[in-house]
């Protein structure tokens, strides 16, 4: 789950938390949205990443290497194989993705277009972040400037609440409202001005300020903060920001009303009222917490007891907003699958700045360089033609081995094809690759035959035909492979994969054989699945003793 | 001369007039005594004092001594230094009992009526 994707969810549960707020705030305990709000903390700062067991791109990187005849399968970690077997499940189709974005992120343009927006966060973040530093740092050293407090009535207050923390009570008169300091050593700070004579007074304070000290309040503030500096861009979580902090003060008066009994509420609120009026605080402007007080007088008038039924509602709201936050997690991923193909299917034939036969003239200067390297020169360069094919993809083996190629870098694959001094056509057993964009020889190489057999073969058929075509053609050149199991056998395991994302909901148009990768001792299919509205899905088998182990990943 | 001090300034000030002549490094124990503060927020203090004439120092071992009687201290109040970019936004990051914001007089008057109301009708 990507991080925007996170901020997006986190947002929706901030709406549906305020909603719940104004609709329930007098009727069910204050408690509860402060647990509401701890879920949407969850939801922003947790990826939700399933741990999923060593990606089939790790065993692609094992298995593939260098592509030659002699590689095999018992390279391979069997315990790692174990692990892959449920490839069916939407934790390994996330796995692919993120393996497949880590990828693109390696390509250049991409990380480029990425860089910018990643800049701006970060800068964001860092700018509010140090805003929140100087002022911790200003505002402690400031506390830090206090005076022990002579006063009786605190010191037999302190007598009696006792925590496994010392908690000290001292004067200031740098603050204007009482506040509580420091989550191991806490410290209430007392404004020097305030009304020492109303000892009522004095007492819902402390007991105000020793529930935010037993709640730990002061850490659930700075975790705020820390959240509001990674969102800062995300509204949303502006508005949380401010209404949790008023929740937090909301939940505490709670706790004091009952404390002390319904019957202390009136004394309770102008204890408040008037501590607003002595604060010195010029007007500043600051339309959101404008009339907090107000609503925090309301929230102590108007609520009763929680009922029964309060309480039932309130249980209820944390189980049901707990459950949208941890299902939307997979509603994210299948959006996250479709955002992707539908992406990746916007690179055509017509987008590549090289036309086929420029690519081609590019290829064949590359060829006869890299011919007379080893060769000499080469009379008939007019007997060797050039067939061009157009991939909008190269499958992850040439993106890891060459670093080029990634979805959307298209790329010229260029087959040398001479014709030779019998007159005879053969396919000579040379490719390259020539970047669609730039014109640039990304890759010449050396293939054996019966790849390119395998190849031609599958570009000319389509469908479960070409399947079956296809190996027909492996089973001559791999006569111990036998046709008839290799066969059905894959196209029954084509199926099962593209049963695997079924969870996309898309209803499948055509399966298209792409290519079968050149494994020289054991079977890797290709296999493009055309979804109805033109998203293409790319799958990728691996075959390891007749089993189907690994596949996929997308492009368009 | 009058500087307006703040109550911790004066907490510095108070040790100089009793003790005349004094080393910084023994007013931060003096004070680490009777008000628990740690050496570093004593320097802080001292400083602050330096910066507004009411200490005058000299080397070597930063000697203190006051430039100020006692009746020329004046109290700081509050209200004149909340309108800065940092102060006064102790809600931001601490647990206070109040927000920064100023109230206006007609919305606090509507409070009590509603605590007063309220409370009658229970």
């Amino acid at each position: 789950m990507s991080f925007l994707q996170m901020s997006l969810a986190g947002a929706i549960m901030v709406l549906i938390v305020t909603v719940t707020r104004a609709l329930f705030m007098h009727r069910i305990p204050k408690k509860t949205f402060v647990v509401l709000w701890g879920l949407v903390i969850c939801r922003l700062l947790l990826p939700f990443d399933v741990a999923a067991p060593t990606s089939i791109f790790a065993i692609g990187r094992h298995v593939q290497g260098p592509v030659g005849p002699s590689m095999t399968f018992e390279a391979v970690d069997r315990s790692v194989l174990e692990n892959m077997r449920d490839i069916y499940s939407w934790h390994y189709a996330q796995t692919m993705i993120e393996e497949q974005s880590a990828a693109a992120e390696l390509a250049a343009p991409v990380l480029a277009g990425w860089s910018l927006v990643t800049t701006v966060w970060l800068a964001g973040a860092a700018l509010l972040g140090l805003f929140f530093a100087v002022l911790y740092v200003r505002q402690r050293r400031k506390f830090l400037m206090s005076l022990p407090l002579e006063n009786e009535l605190i010191a037999e207050w302190l007598q009696r609440h006792k925590l496994r923390r010392r908690i000290r009570v001292r004067v200031s008169d740098r603050i204007a409202t009482p506040l509580t300091y420091g989550v191991f050593s806490p410290v209430i700070l007392l404004p020097k001005h305030m009304n020492w004579a109303d000892e009522k007074g004095l007492s819902h304070i402390l007991a105000h300020e020793l529930i935010h000290i037993k709640r730990f309040d002061g850490l659930k503030k700075l975790l705020l903060a820390a959240v509001l500096c990674v969102h800062w861009f995300n509204p949303l979580v502006w508005l949380m920001y401010m209404l949790f902090n008023r929740d937090l003060e909301i939940s505490c008066d709670e706790g004091v009303i009952r404390q002390f009994g319904e019957e202390a509420k009136p004394q309770y609120a102008i204890t408040l009222i008037s501590a607003q009026e002595q604060g010195a605080y010029p007007p500043l402007h600051n339309a959101f917490s404008k009339y907090a007080i107000e609503e925090r007088i309301h929230a102590i008038m108007r609520s009763r007891r929680a009922s029964f039924f309060g309480i039932l509602v309130a249980f209820v709201l944390v189980a049901g907003i707990a459950m949208v936050f941890a299902t939307s997690a997979t509603a994210e991923v299948q959006e996250e699958m479709s955002a992707r193909i539908i992406v990746l299917t916007d690179v055509s034939e017509d987008d590549a700045l090289i036309s086929a036969e420029e690519a081609a003239t590019i290829g064949r200067v590359a060829f006869s360089r890299y011919f007379a390297a080893f060769a000499g020169d080469w009379d008939d360069w007019e007997d060797i033609t050039f067939l061009m094919t157009f991939s909008p993809w190269v499958n992850p083996h040439t993106l890891r081995e060459w670093g080029v190629g990634a979805n959307g870098a298209p790329v010229w694959q260029g087959l040398v094809v001479v014709d030779n001094e019998a007159g005879m056509e053969h396919i000579f057993p040379f490719s390259f690759f020539v970047h669609a964009e730039t014109g640039e020889v990304l890759r010449l190489q050396y293939t054996p035959r019966t790849a390119y057999a395998l190849l031609m073969e599958a570009v000319r058929l389509d469908g479960d035909e070409a399947i079956r075509a296809l190996f027909r053609t492996w089973s001559e050149t791999h006569p111990g492979l036998g046709l008839g199991k290799y066969d059905d056998m894959f196209i029954g395991l084509a199926a099962q994969a593209v049963e695997a994302f079924a969870f996309l909901d898309c209803e499948i148009v055509a399966i298209y054989v792409q290519g079968v990768r050149a494994m020289a001792s054991g079977p890797a299919g290709t296999v493009v699945v055309e979804y109805a509205g033109g998203d293409f899905v790319k799958l990728e088998f691996l075959l390891v003793e007749r089993e189907l182990v690994a596949v996929q990943y997308i492009l368009g | 001369m009058r500087i307006k001090l703040f109550d911790s300034e004066l907490q510095v000030m108070d040790v100089i007039w009793k003790e005349g002549e004094i080393p910084a490094k023994r007013i931060a124990e003096v004070l680490k005594e009777q008000i628990g503060w740690n050496k570093n927020t004593s320097y802080t203090v001292i400083k602050k004092c330096v910066e507004k004439g009411a200490i005058e120092r000299s080397e070597p071992h930063f000697i203190c001594r006051a430039r100020i009687s006692k009746g020329e201290a004046q109290n700081f109040e509050v209200d004149e230094l909340v309108n800065k970019l940092f102060d006064g936004s102790e809600s931001l990051l601490f647990a206070s009992l109040l927000g920064r914001t100023q109230i206006p007089e007609d919305v606090l008057g509507r409070l009590k009526t509603l605590v007063a109301t309220e409370g009658d009708g229970r």
